[in-house]
């Protein structure tokens, strides 16, 4: 049935293109005239073509107009080129050197300075859905990064960690220092709260779903499908920011097109790096040492109500060495040595590319072991790929790419869990050992239990908890070109996607805190999980190209995409097996047992045509639209097209460029080499708004034992995508022939229908419904700028400074606010603010006397309903509604995520064969919730304390900032405020990279390269935790919250990469 | 601009997806694999039962605020320094927005499933996947269920929207018109009318494949009452006479049995000690509440009671509501209600009564702890539980005492007082031994039309054995002296009914009545005070400053429902 189905829409699209390319057929048919023809009334232009750095002129240089004409430059670089007129565009092409394109602009002699290969130009070359351009002829707001070289010198990173600060409006934030874990990625701000706010990817022209089906067993673990792609393995990236509309309902927070590299030329190469580096531990957070910590135990026990007797009999406070439990509790640990590690990485490519006139192949096969500074924590990957191109008869082209890749990853529970063995080291008593130790003294090897005060040994996490992730992913792409003829063209993508995640789990009973579940202590933990992904997805479209006389251009693509996925997870827990020996699921307590999942598909139809005009290679436009349809999609869908019953998305967008430099007015400029203006409007959609929302559904509900069927949801036969609507306004210029270059892009984004929980009346029975009730919008502005601040024949100085910043505010919600917990943070959502504000309590101080405490006139209010007054000690909070009570009623907001720019700044020098580049990462004005601080600071229990608690608060008239302890903490000391928000501004060294390239003999081998890099060199910063920058998951609610994952580490490579 | 641009858009688009357009709808027509679509269930007979076990799974996600509710707000519980503010606005009466106690939600949650499956199952009979006697037997259970459930948010909330139909569509949920709303009054008056024309009325029959067994619990137990909620609503209707009728036809479940199924046939709802012994012990009176739901004894006396199971959710809430050893201890028992059990006095004259200490509340470390929901939990003679995590209890609902009181109250008011004093003292047989009567078989019998005729006669010769022979009045059943026998004159009505409310107190503490007898009676007399006074009392004797304050509040009529968010 299904194959039925897909194989009658490709038939009946495949017929809509054969109809539309007869029609266009008999279009052109009816222009005569429009092949290329002998110039007639042509435009002589003369000129030099020199070396920008050397001034020495160039011979052999490809002058051309695209075609009609073409010369090449004689010794002393001379040439001379007849141009159909005097707006047409000279390309300048020669291999070293960079791509160029002047404008004749009505001048005779042209004189043109070509920088080396790899110079950051605004020439270059960015590849767009059906086409490359070069950027200085793009309307929309593109970025294109050229990985070539950086890639080899950034061997461990993932992509999507590799594109930090490269593009101006991109806020990449790597979601934790785990090796492989990627980032979080937010193009231009936030566009959608419940919906997805990742860009979406697409590589070799198939849409690669970079999400995360299913959440992860392993707490504070993400996988990311982006790291089975090895970042050697890419060619070249776009990143598309505006409403460009290709991609439709799926496009609205932006489009990152990834190419994989395909062999370049016919000989063979080979190509072979190895690399090895080492990864420092984390600067320890400073918490109370042995002595310290005992006295702040004392204090904090005397406050729960034991007496000075009491706590001295407790074994812990023994010093008498002849006490069996003297050495026990008589050592100096520093547990935060325990837990993290020193580790290595290692890393070997190897690169095989070559051919002939008919097929040309890349192979390359890779693999890494990357360690964790979490101690016994890595990832291990072997990945392949192997593109292929086919000259199958001299109009049919067919391209392949095939890639593999698996991975094995040894992880630590991570986030705020009893289970996390970083935050479990930092609470943990100093005076213990993580061995067990005898009455004497002597140290056991075994691992000590569970402490007196019920607090894990992280040790026994380490050492005996496992939690593996393996992952695959099988991605194979083929595509069919064929040309009828120098107009006409049609091409097929097709892409099939095999993902399969694997998760194991096991939390031993030896040394580990117990959990109570509702009905059982849970003394040991397994768990195992499987998440899968499946797609298949088909481009098909149709190309038109013609070049009109009067120097126009015209382009016209017309297709359709589509896409099927499917998801699935499935999931045990279990408990108690009988010993720490057996780890796997099938062990556990029967009727512990629990068995969970979740299942999703969809189905993506997106119909879409485009067009691109450019008159004199001065005025360009672009009209882009989009008609998708989905599963996902309601059928009562208000206002919107339908046909045959379904509805569907129509998403228009238009660009406009005007090419300033090229207008005569410019022409003799000695100053301006380009300037363009640009503007793009677009609808973009996204449709991440939940697989079966739009239909009325039953899920299982027992009653005891028997299961029963109840009523899921209230169905939403109106659900719709997420429309985005966007406005940008670009300026790009290069001066000094291209000294000086810089884009400048302000935009507005405008984010309606936004998928929203809608409360509900009680009567219905259900809380909320998924609706199209929210709104908001953000306005923003990035600018790169790039400069040659020395350009000689030994010495090239390349500076550059990307930044951007936006403000985010929400326009409509279905209720007057929304509130939202996460990692102990509460946040407000409210209408007219930026989304996701944290609110909570405002405090100033501690009261220093009882005196101080009691002019204050503060209570809480406790369980039983009566008064408690706040005491010398105590937290002054804000009474906002000045009613005597704190209580949830005096919260405000007390910090914002977002931050007011972020950005980049690079630098890259070289000097003969050596060449050392910089980059620097920056975030300013960003309020960070240190959540493990609240704990370090929380002086309520036994666990061990932030270093600063010695000025904790103890005797009356105490100036301090730190609060008593008290146990319990019944005034809510600890309860969510600004206490423990910090500003999480920082600039960090993110790569320092220094590439030598050894002289060799090229008979002997091309060339040998040594890279010497490190990453995360240093960081300025004041935030109190061990780093500012993590990102637990992809939602604009959970940012800015420190949730205890590993931090980012710093890291030393060296490697050696040669070509035979 | 856009006006004019967007019609050439949708035309292009049309054009371009023409051809498709008939593969497309189905296209988009993706089976969620893990749910079922609400097209695809409903099919057959299995359906239809999982239909009316998920409803029944969904109610017991209300169980912890239909005890907080119906308790906490009448006399006879009181808050612990643990409650939070939630529970202590319940006591006092001054709920404000958010309290999670006072949500209706969770009843509209079950409500609304109650709709769905009455819809769904008319459809199935409609197309003959059901046969007559499959649909009107589940129909009508479903149908009662979703009366009483709004019974209850009536009574708590006064003015509510009376929602019959299947909302299960955004368009429906947002349209003020599906939410008529009205006053208990009109919804007391529109429950009789629905219960009425109930197409069958009985429990389900035995072989109805949904009375069963599931994880060793009697499903039948389960399933709500139709006769004990409709004698109810006449009750509150004050159509004494049909309340009356309604519960004496409970009382007769049993008797088309006939005699042979002996223990049945005398004992089902009878009110008894389960043989022809006069009294139980205070050991025997608790296993009402803690002996196996499989027990024919247990069968006798409830009518309906559901299971917290530890294998199986939700959790037991009323672990957390009253054990202090395992749970959090939010509620107790109120000074008054304990002052109540100690006036009474045993029939010896000790001034006792052992259905209070020990039975109902049992002080348990120095703390006095509602027991009654507990002993399938705690262990009875230390009141601490074996296994923290076991929690395992019933919900209790109704039983043979509830029945009997309710129709007691119905008869009081219908003119005999005397049957009311009987069912309440000593029973028939104690209150008809008319020993100036010389024909024995003309004692102990009313001698009355239904729904008075009560014949407790057990003659040997000849071997007469009346149904309700082995009937206790309330109070002899648990050994308490009689009421003053001049209580039994019709004259005495209003005193007779005050005593009836006060042997609630005493039988059916915590069992959920409570707030709705207060107000059934302070409803009916036009007297706010006989509510106001009695909570009045409980947060006086408690200490609580907001007593005075409470009293005022509850004067007037207004103030006795939960605000309806």
């Amino acid at each position: 049935m299904c194959v039925f189905t897909r194989i009658k829409i490709f038939a009946t699209c495949g017929a809509i293109c054969l109809l539309t390319a007869a029609f266009a057929q008999e279009k052109t048919a009816a222009s005569p005239g429009s092949e290329v023809k002998k110039i007639v009334n042509g435009y002589t232009v003369t000129g030099l073509v020199t070396d920008a750095a050397t001034h020495k002129p160039l011979s052999g240089v490809n002058v051309a107009v695209q075609d009609v004409a073409a010369v090449i430059t004689d010794d002393k670089g001379a040439f001379k080129i007849t141009v159909p007129s005097k707006t047409s565009v000279l390309q300048v092409s020669i291999q070293g050197y960079q791509y160029k394109e002047v404008a004749v602009n009505s001048r005779g002699t042209i004189n043109v300075a070509l920088y080396e290969d790899g110079f950051n130009s605004v020439y270059d070359q960015v590849t767009l859905p059906f086409s490359k351009q070069t950027k200085a002829q793009l309307n929309y707001a593109v970025s294109g990064i050229n990985n070539t070289e950086s890639s080899w010198s950034h061997s461990h990173e993932t992509i999507d960690n590799s594109m930090q600060g490269q593009v101006s409006g991109l806020n990449v934030i790597r979601r934790s220092g785990t090796p492989g874990v990627g980032a979080n990625l937010f193009l231009h701000g936030f566009n959608s709260i419940n919906a997805t706010n990742q860009p979406l990817y697409v590589i070799d022209g198939v849409i690669y779903d970079a999400a995360s089906y299913g959440n992860s067993i392993i707490d504070g673990h993400v996988n990311n499908p982006l790291a089975a792609i090895d970042i050697k393995d890419i060619d070249n990236i776009t990143v598309i920011k505006d409403g460009a509309s290709f991609y439709g309902s799926r496009g609205a927070n932006g489009v990152i097109l990834i190419t994989t590299a395909h062999a370049r030329e016919l000989t063979t190469r080979i190509d072979f790096a190895a690399y090895g580096g080492y990864n420092f531990t984390p600067k320890n957070i400073p918490v109370l040492n042995g002595s310290d910590y005992r006295l702040y135990l004392s204090d904090v026990l005397r406050s729960s109500g034991l007496t000075d007797a009491q706590i001295q009999a407790k074994p812990y406070m023994n010093d008498d060495p002849s006490n069996p439990t003297y050495y026990q509790y008589h050592n100096s640990t520093d547990w935060q040595k325990k837990t993290f590690n020193q580790s290595f990485n290692q890393n070997y490519y190897l690169k095989i590319t070559g051919g002939d006139n008919i097929a040309k192949y890349a192979l390359s096969v890779g693999y890494l072991k990357n360690g964790g500074v979490i101690d016994s924590t890595n990832l291990q990957r072997y990945s392949t790929r192997f593109n292929a191109d086919l000259n199958l008869t001299p109009k049919l082209t067919a391209n392949t790419n095939l890639s593999f890749a698996s991975s094995e990853q040894s992880l630590k529970d991570q986030s705020l869990s009893a289970t996390n063995p970083m935050l479990v080291s930092l609470i943990k008593a100093p005076f213990l050992s993580d061995r067990q130790v005898s009455a004497t003294g002597v140290q056991s090897p075994n691992l000590a239990d569970v402490d007196a005060f019920n607090v894990s040994n992280p040790a026994a996490l380490i050492k005996n908890g496992q939690q593996v992730s393996k992952y695959y992913r099988f991605t194979g792409t083929i595509k069919f070109g064929y040309q009828f003829n120098k107009h006409h063209s049609l091409t097929s993508v097709t892409g099939l996607t095999y993902d399969k995640v694997r998760e194991n789990v096991f939390i031993p009973r030896l040394g580990v805190a117990p959990d109570t579940l509702s009905n059982a202590v849970a003394y040991s933990h397994l768990g195992a999980s499987i998440q899968r992904y499946n797609s298949f997805y088909n481009d098909t479209w149709y190309s038109f190209k013609q070049t009109f006389s009067g120097e126009q251009d015209l382009q016209l693509n017309a297709g359709f995409r589509y896409h099927n996925s499917q998801s699935e997870q499935d999931y045990a827990q279990g408990y108690n097996s009988s010993t720490d020996d057996f780890v796997s699921i099938g062990n556990g307590v029967t009727n512990l047992r629990q068995l969970s999942g979740g299942y999703g598909k969809w189905i993506w139809l997106n119909t879409y045509a485009s067009a691109n005009y450019s008159l004199k290679h001065k005025y360009f436009l672009s009209a882009n639209l989009s008609v998708d349809g989905s599963s996902r999609f309601g059928s009562e869908i208000p206002n919107a097209l339908t046909i045959g019953g379904s509805k569907y998305a129509v998403l228009p967008s238009v660009a406009a460029g005007w090419l300033i430099s090229s207008e005569e007015f410019l022409s003799h400029s000695t100053i301006i080499d380009l300037l363009k203006l640009r503007a793009s409007y677009g609808l973009t959609g996204n449709d991440d708004i939940g697989n079966f929302n739009t239909k009325s559904y039953y899920t299982s509900q027992n009653l005891l034992g028997a299961q029963g069927l109840v009523l899921n949801n209230i169905a939403n036969p109106q659900l719709q995508w997420e429309l985005s609507k966007k406005i940008n306004l670009g300026l790009d210029a290069a001066l000094f022939n291209e000294r000086l270059t810089f884009s400048l892009d302000v935009y507005h984004n405008a984010t309606s229908k936004m998928v929203m929980f809608e409360p509900l009346l009680s009567g219905s029975g259900m809380t909320s419904v998924i609706s199209n009730s929210g709104a908001m919008h953000t306005n923003g502005a990035d600018l790169s700028l790039n400069a040659r601040l020395i350009n000689n024949s030994t010495i090239k100085f390349d500076a550059g400074i990307n930044i951007s910043t936006y403000r985010n505010r929400v326009n409509a919600l279905p209720a007057d606010n929304m509130l939202t917990n996460y990692g102990g943070a509460t946040l407000i959502t409210q209408v007219g603010q930026p989304l996701a504000m944290f609110y909570g309590f405002q405090s100033n101080g501690v009261y220093s006397s009882t005196a101080d405490a009691s002019a204050a006139h503060l209570s809480v209010r406790s369980t039983d309903g009566s008064l408690v007054p706040f005491k010398a000690g105590d937290v002054r909070f804000t009474d906002v509604n000045k009613d005597g009570v704190i209580d949830n009623s005096d919260r405000m907001i007390i910090g914002n995520p977002n931050p007011d720019f972020v950005g980049s700044i690079n630098g890259r020098f070289s000097w003969k064969n050596i060449s050392l580049s910089a980059l620097f990462t920056f975030s300013s004005g960003n309020d960070i919730y240190n959540a493990p601080r609240a704990i370090l600071q929380s002086l309520s229990s036994p666990a061990n304390q932030f270093g600063n608690i010695v000025n904790r608060w103890r005797f009356e008239g105490q100036v301090t900032d730190v609060p008593r302890a008290t146990y319990g903490d019944p005034m809510g000391n600890t309860r969510f405020s600004n206490r423990f928000i910090e500003d999480g501004s920082y600039i960090r060294l993110r790569t320092l990279a220094i590439n030598y390239n050894l002289p060799v003999k090229p008979k002997f081998m091309k060339y040998a390269i040594v890279y010497i890099t490190a990453d995360n060199l240093f960081t300025a910063t004041r935030y109190q935790g061990y780093d500012p920058e993590f990102s637990a998951t992809g939602s604009p609610l959970t940012q800015g919250i420190d949730t205890a994952l590993e931090p980012q580490f710093r890291t030393v490579q060296l490697g050696l990469r040669i070509g035979l | 601009m856009k006006i004019k641009i967007y019609p050439i858009l949708k035309v292009t688009a049309a054009v371009v997806l023409l051809s498709c357009a008939s593969s497309c709808k189905k296209m988009y027509d993706v089976q969620p694999e893990n749910v079922v679509e609400a097209k695809n269930t409903y099919q057959n007979i299995y359906d239809a039962d999982a239909a009316v076990t998920g409803v029944y799974g969904k109610l017991l996600n209300i169980a912890g605020q239909y005890e907080v509710m119906n308790e906490l707000r009448a006399d006879l519980m009181d808050v612990t320094p643990n409650a939070g503010a939630d529970l202590q606005q319940i006591n006092t009466h001054a709920v404000q927005a958010g309290n999670a106690y006072a949500d209706p939600t969770p009843f509209y949650a079950v409500i609304l499933n109650c709709n769905d499956v009455m819809k769904n199952l008319k459809v199935m009979f409609d197309t003959q996947k059901l046969t007559a006697a499959d649909y009107n037997q589940r129909w009508s259970d479903v149908a009662a269920l979703r009366s009483w459930l709004y019974f209850q948010l009536g009574i708590h909330y006064g003015t509510i929207p009376y929602v019959t139909e299947s909302v299960s569509n955004i368009n429906d949920v947002k349209d003020p018109a599906k939410y008529p709303r009205i006053t208990l009054d009109q919804l007391v008056k529109t429950l009789i009318t629905f219960m009425e024309a109930l197409p069958y009325k009985d429990p389900y029959p035995a072989a109805n494949s949904l009375v069963t067994q599931i994880d060793g619990y009697p499903s039948k137990m389960f399933y709500v009452n139709k006769n004990c909620l409709l004698g109810d609503l006449y009750l509150w209707n004050n159509d004494y006479h049909k309340a009356a009728m309604t519960y004496k036809t409970v009382m007769e479940t049993s008797t088309p049995n006939g005699p042979s199924d002996s223990y049945n046939y005398y004992n089902t709802y009878t009110l008894n000690s389960g043989s022809d012994n006069d009294a139980v012990s205070a050991g025997a009176w608790q296993t009402f509440f803690s002996r196996s739901m499989q027990d024919r004894e247990y069968q006798t006396e409830w009518i309906w009671s559901m299971v917290f199971d530890k294998a199986f959710a939700p959790e037991n809430p009323f672990i957390n509501l009253f054990a202090n050893s395992g749970g959090k201890y939010l509620v107790k028992p109120s000074q008054n209600a304990i002052d109540n059990w100690n006036a009474q006095r045993q029939s010896d004259g000790t001034p006792f009564d052992f259905r209070g200490p020990n039975n109902t509340y049992k002080i348990v470390n120095g703390q006095p702890v509602i027991m009654k929901f507990l002993y399938n939990y705690v262990s009875a003679s230390t009141g601490l539980p074996a296994d923290l995590l076991a929690k395992n209890g019933r919900w209790y609902i109704y039983r043979t005492a509830t029945l009997h009181l309710r129709y007691a109250e119905a008869a009081n008011r219908d003119g005999q007082t005397k049957i009311a004093w009987a069912l309440v003292n000593a029973g028939i047989k104690g209150a008809y031994d008319d020993t100036s009567n010389p024909d024995p078989t003309q004692r102990r019998i009313t001698n009355l039309p239904f729904p008075y005729d009560f014949d407790a006669r057990k003659l040997d010769a000849p071997t007469i054995r009346g149904k309700f022979h082995r009937n206790l009045g309330i109070r002899a059943r648990v050994n308490t002296t009689s009421l003053d026998v001049t209580l039994q004159q019709t004259a005495n009505m209003l005193p007779m009914e005050d005593k009836i409310i006060d042997e609630g107190a005493l039988e059916l503490a915590y069992e959920g009545n409570r707030w709705q007898d207060l107000m059934r009676i302070a409803n009916r007399r036009g007297d706010p005070a006989f509510l106001a006074d009695k909570v009045y009392n409980k947060l006086l004797k408690d200490g609580n400053p907001a007593a005075a304050t409470v009293r005022a509040k509850l004067m007037d009529k207004a103030n006795w429902f939960l605000p309806f968010k």
